[in-house]
């Protein structure tokens, strides 16, 4: 069921741009358009049927570790 | 014409709610939690080094005018270095964006429409900002034109209807641990609005009156900072250190405690309006700088061609970054600030320096 939300969602959203971009004629658009849109479907698809997805905070949490300890020793 | 031009006073008004923005609702308990009953003199201490910092913003902008900042970054790092503090900031603001949603979203979530799945109201929202962004930044100032009014109005409604409840001796003892749990909470306070500015120097380029634009990003952040900084302090003086360091959502407490003759009461809601749209210009403000960076960093005819895979793409990374209220809790106060040190001091240091370096060899 939700995974036909998400795949009828994106197929809506490729339904309305797509006929505009290939009018327009920009090439670089349709690509990061289709890339975006590739990349949306996959991560909503995957969080939805329970794939565990690193949280890209961590990440954030772990670079900036040293500075924050630092300077909240430091204040 | 463009449809991205506006006037400076809708300049003002959207540096201001931008200010506002979420940080009305976590800005006093995250301070309170650091320094106590002394939080207001950390407000006010953040509140003044975030005026230099956008005294350091506009001073970057006006040195490059009629640029954003995508632009002149290349021309004066190199197309390299500068590429890659591009992507920096288009992805900064990207999560700063996801945050909003879910910031609405579990503000809406527990207080008001408990029973709403919360990709509704999460996509609902996203739709209507991603609408305002698609029309332009002309269209978001002009309707920011029109709600400033009543949120203005709210806010003094809010901050007048309060005045009975005010107890004084919330304020004492003051100092009592010291003043490094001011400086502590002062930095955290830094963070949360003052080092995400720079988000205006993609913004300035658009305004119609570039020679005062100096004054009107420093009274919109001065005015903005000044309801934060008076919202904390009722906090405060309200409800008592205690109380809004333990509550999530203390400003919207501040709301419930509104009692006039036992006859006005829980106008709480007419309270929320205020910040459910002050971080809808937020929200619409971040994804315009997103989706206006990216186009311009992958060289795109248009703009829109990024705008609705994106709400697919923020509505799920909306759940994943914020996984449990605690979560985010404990980024916000301790990693959010360090994390916005990059973006809000290192980048403009950095262009304003060597941008006066090699101002002659830059033709501009």
């Amino acid at each position: 069921m939700i995974n036909c939300i998400i795949v009828i969602s994106a197929s809506l959203i490729g339904y309305i741009e797509i006929p505009h971009l290939i009018k327009v004629k920009a090439k670089m658009d349709l690509i990061v358009f289709s890339l975006l849109l590739l990349f949306g479907l996959i991560l909503n698809l995957l969080y939805y049927n329970g794939v565990h997805i690193p949280n890209p905070l961590d990440f954030i949490k772990f670079l900036t570790k040293p500075l924050s300890e630092w300077l909240y020793r430091l204040l | 014409m463009d449809p991205n031009k506006i006037t400076h006073h809708q300049f003002i008004i959207l540096v201001m709610l931008f200010t506002i923005g979420s940080n009305i609702l976590d800005a006093p308990f995250v301070i309170t939690n650091v320094a106590n009953q002394s939080g207001w003199l950390a407000g006010i201490l953040g509140w003044g080094v975030g005026i230099l910092l956008v005294w350091l913003y506009s001073t970057v902008a006006q040195q490059f005018p009629k640029q954003t900042f995508i632009e002149y970054s290349q021309a004066v790092l190199g197309k390299a270095l500068g590429n890659a503090l591009n992507l920096f900031y288009v992805i900064y603001y990207f999560f700063l964006s996801s945050v909003m949603v879910g910031l609405i979203i579990s503000f809406l979530n527990l207080q008001i429409l408990p029973r709403t799945p919360m990709e509704v109201i999460g996509i609902s929202f996203l739709l209507i900002a991603i609408t305002g962004v698609h029309y332009g930044l002309g269209v978001i100032g002009r309707s920011a034109e029109i709600f400033f009014p009543w949120i203005s109005t709210f806010l003094c409604l809010m901050f007048i209807l309060l005045l009975p409840q005010i107890n004084l001796s919330h304020l004492t003892p003051i100092l009592d641990g010291g003043v490094r749990p001011i400086f502590r909470a002062a930095f955290t306070f830094l963070g949360l609005p003052f080092l995400e500015l720079p988000i205006f120097l993609m913004i300035i380029p658009y305004v119609d009156n570039q020679k005062h634009i100096k004054k009107c990003f420093l009274l919109g952040t001065l005015l903005g900072g000044l309801v934060l900084v008076s919202t904390i302090f009722l906090c405060i003086l309200v409800l008592g250190a205690q109380l809004t360091s333990l509550n999530q959502y203390p400003s919207y407490q501040l709301g419930k405690e509104i009692s006039i003759g036992n006859f006005i009461q829980r106008i709480e809601v007419m309270v929320a309006i205020i910040w459910i749209l002050t971080i809808f210009y937020k929200l619409s403000i971040c994804l315009f700088v997103t989706s206006h960076g990216l186009s311009k960093l992958l060289h795109l005819k248009e703009q829109r061609s990024v705008l609705l895979p994106l709400i697919l793409i923020i509505s799920v990374i909306t759940r994943i970054i914020s996984p449990n209220q605690s979560f985010y809790d404990q980024f916000i106060r301790y990693y959010w600030a360090p994390a916005s040190l990059p973006i809000g001091l290192g980048i403009p240091l950095l262009l304003l320096i060597v941008g006066r370096l090699r101002k002659k060899s830059i033709a501009l």
